[in-house]
C-alpha cells in the first residue's frame, strides 16, 4: 500500500542534531581583579563600541535589542560583584546576611574564596524590588535614594522580558506595567541608537550610584559599627580601609579625571575621621 | 529731595507699606487679579518687568484684607530654583529633592500667610525651621536629610494647607507660585508642571507666573485643560496705557516732581512708549536723569532741581534701556548653551525685520509707520523656538495671526517700541522728532505690516542645517557629540556629562550684569569680587559695599542683579 503523503505538506523536514562537546562553548576565564565598579565599565566600553555605528544600528534592531540584554546582564553581574566584594570586608552586612540561604549546588561549585558568589548565583537582579530587598537583607542598606533610577531600570527589565521571552512583543502584562497606550495591534519593542544610548545612560548611572551607596555606608561603618566590634583592632584601621578603597574606588573613573573630589586614599580617610571625630 | 528706594524696580523688594502706595492698577488688571484671586489654575505669562510680581503681591494683598468668606493667599517666589540644577548632575534622585524643595518653599509661604492672620503659635521658630531647610537643599546639602524623617509629601502639606483654611475660615487656598518657569532647566520645567498638575485640588487653586517663549510645560500638562494661560504683557495700544503710566511714576515720585516731569510732556510719552509695557523699564529710564545728577547727591538723596528732563537723555535712555533687552536675548547663550547656534541665526534674522520693517515705512506717512512684521505659517520648530527668545527678552512681541485666503496663514510680530528709535526704523530721517515719534507710537495701524516667509528671513538657507544644538564634546577626549541623545563618547565610551546650566551662570563675569563697564571695573579692582557667583554668596552685601561709590542702594541694586540673572 502507497504512503498517501500530507504528512510533511506544510514544512521542510529535519534530522538529528546535538549540542557539540559543552567545552566548546565554554572558556576558562578569572575574574578580573578590579573593582566591580569598573568590571562593569569594561565591559559597558565593550558593548558601546559595538553600538557606534548609529546608521548600522538604526537599521538593525535585533542587534541593538540583544545589545540590550547584554546590558541588564551586565548590570545585573555588577550587583553579584559588588554584594559579594562587600560582604567579604563588612561585618555588619555579614551580621545581617548569615540567616539568608545558599543554593547547595552553587555552594558545591565554587571554591572558598568565591562562595559569597553562590549566594546571588540564583536569584535574578533585572528587578527592582529584588534589589532593594537585596541591599537590606544583604547588606543592611536602605537604597531608598536609589528609588528615582531604580524605577527606570524597572522600565528597561521590562522591556527585557518582551526581548527575551517574546521575539520583541510586549506582553499585556508588561504593557500595563509601563502604562502604555491601549492599541488594536501588537506592539514591539523598538530599540534605536538613541534608546539604547537611553538604557546604557540608566544602567550606568544605577550603577555608579549603587558603588556610591555602599562606598559611604561602608565608609560610616568603619568609623563607627566597626569600631564597637570586640573583634576591631586599632591596628588593622588601615588595613580596612584599604579594603573598602580598593572595593568601590574606581581607577578608570580617575585616570578620565572624572572623580569630582580627587583625594587620595590617605587624605579620604583623615577627612573621614575628620567628619565622624576620630582625630 | 529724594529717596533712591523709590527706583526700586522689582515688586519683590518692595517694603510691604510702600507696595500699596507706590503700586497702580490698569484697567485690564482687574480682570486679571480676579482670576489670581478666585478658584482655578492659572498661568500668567509675560515677559521681565512686565508686572507679574506685581500682580500677584496685589492678588496676595486685597486677599489678605478681604472678609473671611475668600481665598486664604500664599506667595511663593521660586526665582532661586536654579541653584538646584546641578543636583540633576549629581545625583539620581534629583527630582524627589527639588519636588521637596517646592513642597517645603510652599509650606513655608503658607506658615508667612499664617503669621499675616495671626493664627499660629510659636510661627517664627516654625519658619526659621523651614528656612533652614530650604537653605539646606539651595546649597545641595542632601546628605543631611537622607537619612532623616524631615520630608515633606504632598498630602502632609494639603493638610497642612487645610488646617489653616479652617483657622482662617478661608473655603480655598490660593497658590501664588511667582518666577516658576524654571526656564532654563528642562528637568526643573518638567518636574514642575508635574508638581503644578498634582497639587491642584478642589481647595487648592495654583497660578503660577512664567516667562514667554521659553517655557516648555511637561508632557502631561495641557495648557486649557490644565490651566488657564493669561497674557499679562500691556500693550502700548491698549486703552489708557499712557495714564497708566503717568500713574505708576506719580505714585512713585510724587506729585510735584511727576508735575515737573509733565511739563515736558512730549519727552514723558516718548519715554512711556519706550517703555513698551513694561513698568520696570520706564523706572528704570526716568531713575537715569536722576542719576545724571549724582555730583549733587547729598546724603543718598538728590536735589531735584537741578534736573534737566531734555529729549537727549530721553533718547540715551532709550537707547539704554533698549540695549539691556539685547543683553537679555545675548544672555540665552550662557543660561541655554545649547541653543547657541539658534541665538546667532535668530540677531541675523532680527537685524532683516528691522531692515524689512524698516523699508516698508520708508514710503508711508508718519501716522501710518509699521511697527509689525507678519509672518507666513508654517514656520519651522527651530524658528518658532527663536521667535520664543525674542518675546523672552521682550525684542518682539505676539500680535495674533491674519487669515490672507489663499496667500496663507501670517503670525504678527511687533518689535520692541526701543529698536524702532534704536535703528530710526520710523521715517528714516535724520533729525530726530521726539513729537513725531509720539505721534506714530500712539497711531499704530492695525493694518499695515510687511508679509514675509521665515526662510526669507534667514537668508534664504534650510532651516534645519542652520538651526543645530552646540553639543558640548566629550570631556575626556574632545570627541564631537553625534547627535543630543547621546549619552556616551563614540571615541573613549566614556559617560558624556551634560554641564550644568547654573554653574556656568554663576561662573560669569559681572561684566554680564546691567551695570556699567566702570561700575564693573571698579568693583573688580576694589574687592574680591569677579563673578557673579561671588556677588550670590556675599552675605549682607559686605564685600560690595567696600567698593568706593556703592552704598546700601547700589550694593541692593547689583545683588537684585545677580539673583535676576540665574532667574
Amino acid at each position: 500500500m502507497s504512503i498517501i503523503p500530507w504528512r510533511n505538506s506544510v514544512s521542510q523536514t529535519v534530522g538529528v542534531e546535538k549540542l557539540a562537546s559543552i567545552d566548546k562553548f565554554l572558556k576558562n576565564t578569572r575574574s578580573p581583579q578590579m573593582a566591580p565598579i569598573d568590571i562593569f565599565y569594561t565591559s559597558l566600553k565593550e558593548i558601546l563600541s559595538l553600538a557606534n555605528n548609529t546608521a548600522y544600528f538604526n537599521s538593525h534592531e535585533l542587534t541593538a535589542c540583544n545589545l540590550v540584554l547584554s546590558l541588564i546582564a551586565l548590570t545585573e553581574n555588577f550587583f553579584r560583584n559588588l554584594f559579594n566584594e562587600t560582604l567579604k570586608i563588612c561585618p555588619s552586612s555579614q551580621k545581617v546576611s548569615c540567616t539568608n540561604s545558599i543554593n547547595l549546588g552553587s555552594a558545591i561549585w565554587h571554591n572558598k574564596t568565591n562562595l559569597h558568589r553562590a549566594a546571588f548565583e540564583h536569584f535574578s537582579f533585572a528587578d527592582m524590588k529584588k534589589i532593594n530587598s537585596s541591599f537590606k537583607s544583604y547588606l543592611d542598606i536602605d537604597a531608598k535614594s536609589l528609588s528615582a533610577i531604580l524605577v527606570e531600570f524597572d522600565k528597561v527589565c521590562e522591556l527585557r522580558h518582551a526581548i527575551v521571552h517574546s521575539d520583541r512583543f510586549l506582553a499585556g502584562k508588561n504593557a500595563l506595567y509601563l502604562e502604555v497606550n491601549r492599541t488594536d495591534e501588537e506592539i514591539r519593542v523598538f530599540i534605536g541608537n538613541a534608546e539604547f544610548q537611553n538604557i546604557a545612560s540608566i544602567c550606568n548611572n544605577l550603577v555608579v550610584s549603587s558603588n556610591h551607596l555602599v562606598y559611604v555606608e561602608l565608609c560610616k561603618r568603619w568609623a563607627i559599627d566597626w569600631r564597637k566590634s570586640p573583634s576591631w583592632t586599632p591596628a588593622n584601621e588601615e588595613e580596612l580601609f584599604n579594603k573598602i578603597w580598593a572595593t568601590y574606588y574606581s581607577k578608570i573613573d580617575a585616570k578620565n579625571r572624572t572623580i569630582p573630589e580627587k583625594l587620595t586614599k590617605k587624605k579620604c580617610m583623615k577627612n573621614i575621621k575628620k567628619e565622624y571625630g576620630l582625630t | 529731595m529724594i529717596d533712591f528706594e523709590i527706583f526700586t524696580q522689582q515688586a519683590e523688594y518692595i517694603p510691604g507699606e510702600s507696595f500699596s502706595k507706590w503700586t497702580v492698577t490698569h484697567n485690564d488688571e482687574l480682570q486679571i487679579i480676579k482670576k489670581l484671586t478666585q478658584g482655578g489654575a492659572k498661568i500668567i505669562v509675560g515677559p521681565r518687568g512686565c508686572g507679574k510680581t506685581t500682580l500677584m503681591k496685589k492678588a496676595y494683598n486685597s486677599l489678605i484684607n478681604a472678609n473671611s468668606n475668600s481665598s486664604l493667599p500664599v506667595y511663593v517666589n521660586f526665582k532661586s530654583s536654579l541653584k538646584l540644577e546641578p543636583l540633576y548632575r549629581s545625583n539620581t534622585n534629583a527630582a524627589f529633592w527639588f519636588n521637596q524643595w517646592l513642597l517645603f518653599k510652599v509650606y513655608l509661604g503658607l506658615l508667612e500667610s499664617a503669621k499675616a492672620f495671626k493664627i499660629e503659635q510659636d510661627i517664627d521658630n516654625k519658619i526659621s525651621t523651614i528656612e533652614e531647610i530650604v537653605n539646606n537643599l539651595e546649597m545641595a546639602r542632601i546628605d543631611l536629610f537622607e537619612n532623616s524623617d524631615k520630608h515633606l509629601s504632598l498630602s502632609k502639606l494639603e493638610h497642612h494647607i487645610s488646617q489653616i483654611l479652617t483657622d482662617t475660615k478661608r473655603t480655598r487656598c490660593v497658590l501664588l507660585l511667582d518666577d516658576a518657569g524654571h526656564a532654563f532647566s528642562d528637568e526643573q520645567q518638567h518636574d514642575f508642571f508635574e508638581f503644578f498638575r498634582e497639587i491642584k485640588t478642589k481647595s487648592i487653586s495654583p497660578k503660577a507666573a512664567v516667562y514667554p517663549g521659553v517655557t516648555s510645560y511637561s508632557s502631561a500638562f495641557h495648557i486649557g485643560h490644565d490651566a488657564e494661560e493669561i497674557d499679562v504683557w500691556l500693550k502700548p495700544s491698549s486703552n489708557g496705557y499712557l495714564d497708566f503710566m503717568y500713574e505708576i511714576l506719580e505714585s512713585r515720585l510724587g506729585k510735584e516732581i511727576f508735575n515737573k516731569i509733565k511739563s515736558e510732556k512730549t519727552v514723558l510719552d516718548f519715554l512711556c512708549f519706550s517703555a513698551y509695557g513694561i513698568p520696570r523699564a520706564l523706572l528704570n529710564m526716568v531713575s537715569s536723569f536722576f542719576k545724571e545728577e549724582e555730583e549733587n547727591i547729598t546724603d543718598g538723596k538728590i536735589n531735584l532741581s537741578k534736573i534737566k528732563f531734555d529729549s537727549n537723555i530721553a533718547l540715551k535712555a532709550v537707547r539704554e534701556n533698549y540695549e539691556n533687552n539685547l543683553k537679555i536675548y545675548e544672555s540665552l547663550k550662557i543660561k541655554l548653551p545649547l541653543y547657541k547656534n539658534f541665538i546667532d541665526t535668530g540677531s541675523t534674522a532680527f537685524e532683516e525685520i528691522q531692515k524689512i520693517i524698516k523699508d516698508f515705512n520708508k514710503k508711508n506717512k508718519v501716522e501710518s509707520q509699521s511697527s509689525s512684521i507678519a509672518i507666513q505659517r508654517p514656520i519651522s520648530p527651530e524658528f518658532s523656538k527663536v521667535l520664543g527668545f525674542f518675546q523672552y527678552s521682550g525684542l518682539l512681541a505676539p500680535r495674533g495671526t491674519t487669515n490672507r485666503g489663499n496667500k496663507g496663514v501670517y503670525e504678527i510680530y511687533e518689535l520692541h517700541y526701543g529698536a524702532i528709535v534704536d535703528r530710526n526704523i520710523f521715517f528714516s530721517s535724520r533729525g530726530l522728532s521726539l513729537e513725531n515719534y509720539c505721534l506714530a507710537f500712539n497711531n499704530r495701524p492695525n493694518h499695515l505690516y510687511p508679509r514675509h516667509k521665515e526662510t526669507g528671513l534667514i537668508g534664504n538657507n534650510d532651516p534645519s542645517k542652520l538651526f543645530t544644538l552646540a553639543l558640548p564634546p566629550c570631556e575626556v577626549c574632545r570627541t564631537k557629540r553625534l547627535s543630543n541623545e547621546a549619552r556616551f563618547c563614540v571615541n573613549c565610551g566614556i559617560k558624556l556629562k551634560d554641564f550644568s546650566v547654573f554653574e556656568n551662570i554663576v561662573s560669569q563675569d559681572i561684566e554680564k550684569l546691567p551695570i556699567t563697564l566702570n561700575r564693573a571695573k571698579s568693583i573688580k579692582s576694589s574687592s574680591k569680587i569677579k563673578t557673579i557667583k561671588d556677588i550670590l554668596m556675599d552675605y549682607d552685601n559686605k564685600e560690595l559695599r567696600s567698593v568706593p561709590m556703592v552704598g546700601p542702594h547700589w550694593a541692593k541694586t547689583i545683588k537684585s542683579y545677580a539673583e535676576e540673572f540665574i532667574a
